[in-house]
């Protein structure tokens, strides 16, 4: 199928979908139920004239990406250190194996407690849930290394340390690549549940103080403008890999 | 034969080999195998599946270590791989370097020996030229075919510079086309570099076409090589020949004797 084809396609079942809730908010003529499609617009224009649709999309994408990245710099050594070294599998399996079941949701109020109401706490959450899913593919992935590759380093005159930088960093990239993006995705789900408790500011703020105010249109607003947000950093993380990763990766950027 | 050629080039002295774990003595893999190979020579290992050919490869290789007996190359015992002894491996996907071009997975042995980027690239250049890649410089594995992956494997190998090439069943996963045109091409590129080459098969006339000397391996467990032959035909050998089918006829008779136990009473 042709670029242009498959563009026009997704354009076109976005239309579909759009005209399909504007006739049923017509026929339920219920706007706090579900507002018309217009409605969120005017909402969303609203707040955005007054800055705080712009200001809450800011810092929402700064806590995701500050939390995923931090996530990710614990997460990749650690799991690279895993996936080596049987030793080192032993001592932080259990850890890994307890909190990988302990939703970063379960964890909110605690966060707060422990590191305040600012910023650090919804960082450091998302981080949390960001940790685990990149650490257990890192490691996975340096486990789905053929032994041929690394023999074969080794049989060209590579050291134990050559064969892990130049050897098992490279190879484990697209198990890398493939746990920062499922872990991006939850990130969303994270910031959510920390702005809605302790936050002044944020899309999931907007969500949370919205049915105050029978703001349906506001939440509805913010929840296109989540998805939108996701949908965008999902194709700039998709761009990373057809670009600068695009040599390590190959068939892993296919959908 | 001058000197350095009748040095061993590897040298196995009453070897015994246990699959980890196990006991010393019980269940042997390999036992009292000693097989002396001479510098520059083609030494072919023939054998039924699981007669542990490939475990012999690995312990030249420096990646298994006996569990009795020694193995030694160049009168050095192996105490791991190093650059010496090159390995070209059956699997056509796993040993290759995926994030690298081909000029890059040649030229990593240069790198790893400390050769400056002009070096490697020289390097790389000759050995893929030797192999018949010319024009691929610049290509990842995934846009090659099997075959032309095992001459990426065979000219990173011998870019290496190893004084012994060992070829565990290197074109076993090709389809027969490729693998006779590479056949050929491994006896040429043998007699070009003149080094050391110890290949394993379980395909005999792929064993005739190429080896000096064919050491036939017994089942296992406790397999040893009880016979060696030598195969005094000139290259590039003509497998249509009358001398050749005799061989390889006389070759099978002993190995189906093997695989039936029968030997095992002499």
């Amino acid at each position: 199928m042709g670029r242009n084809l498959t563009a026009g396609l997704s354009l076109a079942s976005v239309a579909v979908f759009v005209l399909i809730w504007q006739a049923g908010a017509m026929w339920l003529n219920d706007p706090l139920f579900l507002p018309p499609p217009l409605d969120v617009v005017t909402g969303a224009v609203e707040l955005w004239r007054d800055g705080t649709l712009w200001s809450s999309l800011l810092i929402s994408l700064m806590r995701i990406m500050g939390g995923w990245l931090l996530g990710s710099a614990i997460a990749i050594p650690l799991g690279l250190w895993v996936g080596t070294s049987k030793a080192a599998r032993a001592m932080v399996d259990p850890f890994i194996h307890f909190f990988r079941f302990v939703p970063a949701i379960a964890l909110v109020t605690l966060f707060i407690v422990w590191f305040g109401v600012g910023e650090a706490s919804k960082i450091l959450l998302i981080a949390y849930a960001t940790m685990f899913i990149v650490m257990v593919n890192t490691a996975s992935g340096v486990g789905s290394i053929p032994q041929d590759k690394i023999d074969a380093a080794l049989c060209l005159g590579a050291n134990q340390r050559q064969a892990f930088t130049q050897i098992v960093v490279p190879a484990s990239i697209p198990a890398i690549y493939v746990g920062m993006r499922l872990a991006l995705a939850s990130s969303f789900l994270v910031i959510v549940a920390a702005e809605m408790l302790a936050a002044s500011s944020g899309l999931g703020y907007i969500i949370w103080t919205s049915r105050l105010y029978f703001r349906i249109d506001w939440m509805f607003a913010a929840i296109a403008l989540l998805g939108a947000l996701g949908f965008v950093t999902d194709r700039a993380w998709k761009a990373v890999g057809r670009g600068a990763l695009r040599r390590y990766l190959r068939d892993t950027t296919k959908y | 034969m001058t000197a350095s050629a009748s040095r061993a080039a590897i040298a196995f002295d009453r070897v015994g080999m246990a699959y980890p774990g196990q006991a010393k003595g019980s269940a042997l893999i390999l036992a009292d195998l000693s097989l002396t190979i001479p510098e520059g020579e083609f030494f072919v290992l023939v054998g039924p599946s699981g007669s542990g050919k490939s475990t012999l490869l690995k312990l030249v290789a420096g990646t298994a270590f006996p569990t009795e007996g020694t193995v030694t190359a160049l009168s050095q015992p192996i105490k791991g791989p190093d650059r010496h002894r090159g390995m070209v491996f059956q699997s056509v996907d796993g040993p290759l370097f995926d994030w690298l071009t081909v000029q890059q997975n040649v030229g990593f042995g240069p790198k790893m020996a400390g050769a400056g980027k002009a070096e490697q690239a020289a390097i790389a250049a000759r050995f893929i030229d030797m192999v018949g890649l010319k024009g691929h410089e610049k290509k990842f594995p995934a846009e090659l075919s099997g075959g032309m992956k095992q001459r990426v494997q065979i000219a990173r190998t011998l870019a290496a510079d190893p004084k012994v090439v060992l070829l565990d069943e290197p074109f076993a996963a090709l389809d027969a086309l490729t693998r006779r045109v590479l056949q050929r091409e491994i006896a040429r590129i043998w007699q070009e570099t003149g080094r050391t080459f110890l290949y394993v098969t379980h395909d005999i006339r792929e064993a005739v076409l190429l080896g000096q000397r064919i050491g036939v391996m017994s089942r296992g467990p406790r397999a040893n090589i009880r016979h060696v032959y030598e195969i005094d035909l000139p290259y590039p050998r003509d497998d249509l020949d009358g001398r050749f089918a005799e061989i390889v006829r006389k070759l099978e008779g002993d190995i189906e004797r093997e695989a039936s136990g029968q030997w095992a009473e002499i």
